[in-house]
């Protein structure tokens, strides 16, 4: 019994732990397609090394160009806690790239 | 007159080169402007780059509104459509002001070389716009006026016409002998005066050596008119 709170404990200390280093930056942008012309709001994640609006452009650039997206703009870089509220407006092209 | 006559000419000759040049300035002008239109007028991604910037500006995030942004820009893509063939119809009307631009060139230089023709015509008095010689009947129509001739005034007028042609000026002797047809060393001067009297006074002499059978000092004779009217039969 002892042993297995024990456990439980390391174990919920390890995910709360991991889990952020995982993947603790994500970014929001917009990007847009040509022939046929579409336009797109998603969220994606980041390196940590890419964790700022700026160092995200090229990141972000050469990912979604994978899909024939182009960039248009990074509109912010936050964490896990407001992962959720970008959802719904992400729709597809929530963590797509 | 020949002074009248190359004057005359030159009027010509201007006209055909400000013709010219003007043609030039109005082809390089409807080329400018053309390159111009074409490259200014907005393409269809002109409406995209558009609506792309709108979406950046007001924020657009969730997928109804986006999806509302890409219809926007749909229909500006199908009006571009539309203004492709603004363009072409542009071009046509540009095309239509050219020529009608050259046509005007061409009739004011027209207009402007012609009165000035008409001032040299009224100034000369009389201007031998036409001569046919023809030998057969002996006759000569000066401006559409008959003269009749003898043999000897007929071929003097020939051997003139055809000296003028080649722009010639023919000594009293060249002349004898080209009609004669001896040697000209071996032709007097004076035989050769002689028949340019003689067809002088057949045609009614002073006015005619103003207007047509001009001496010229110290040269010889010369028919003082343009050598395109000349025609034999």
């Amino acid at each position: 019994m002892k042993r297995s709170r024990l456990l439980i404990t390391i174990t919920l200390a390890t995910a709360a732990l991991a889990g952020p280093l995982h993947a603790a930056c994500y970014a929001d942008y917009r990007a847009r397609m040509d022939n046929p012309f579409r336009l797109h709001y998603g969220v994606i994640a980041l390196p940590d090394a890419a964790c700022s609006v700026a160092a995200a452009q090229p990141v972000i650039a050469s990912r979604i160009a994978a899909g024939g997206w182009a960039l248009l703009e990074v509109v912010s870089v936050f964490e896990d806690s407001a992962l959720e509220g970008k959802r719904q407006n992400a729709g597809d092209y929530f963590l797509r790239f | 007159m020949p002074a009248t006559i190359s004057s005359a000419s030159d009027a010509r000759l201007t006209g055909t080169r400000v013709v010219q040049l003007g043609i030039l300035a109005i082809v390089a002008i409807l080329v400018t402007s053309a390159i111009v239109l074409f490259v200014n007028l907005p393409d269809a991604s002109a409406f995209n780059d558009a609506v792309a910037e709108i979406f950046v500006q007001d924020d657009v995030r969730d997928p109804q509104g986006i999806r509302t942004l890409e219809v926007l820009a749909q229909s500006g893509t199908v009006f571009s459509e539309v203004l492709a063939s603004y363009r072409a119809i542009i071009f046509v009307l540009m095309v239509f002001a050219t020529a009608l631009l050259v046509a005007c060139l061409v009739f004011l230089v027209t207009i402007v070389t012609l009165n000035r023709r008409m001032g040299e015509i009224e100034r000369s008095g009389i201007q031998v716009s036409s001569l046919v010689l023809s030998r057969e009947e002996r006759v000569v129509l000066l401006n559409n006026m008959e003269f009749k001739l003898t043999d000897a005034a007929m071929e003097t007028l020939s051997v003139l016409a055809e000296a003028r042609m080649d722009d010639d000026i023919l000594s009293g002797a060249e002349l004898e002998a080209m009609v004669s047809g001896r040697n000209a060393v071996d032709c007097d001067e004076a035989a050769g005066a002689t028949r340019i009297k003689r067809l002088r006074d057949s045609l009614g002499n002073q006015m005619v050596s103003e207007l047509l059978v001009k001496n010229i000092a110290r040269r010889g004779y010369m028919l003082a008119i343009d050598k395109d009217v000349i025609r034999m039969i």
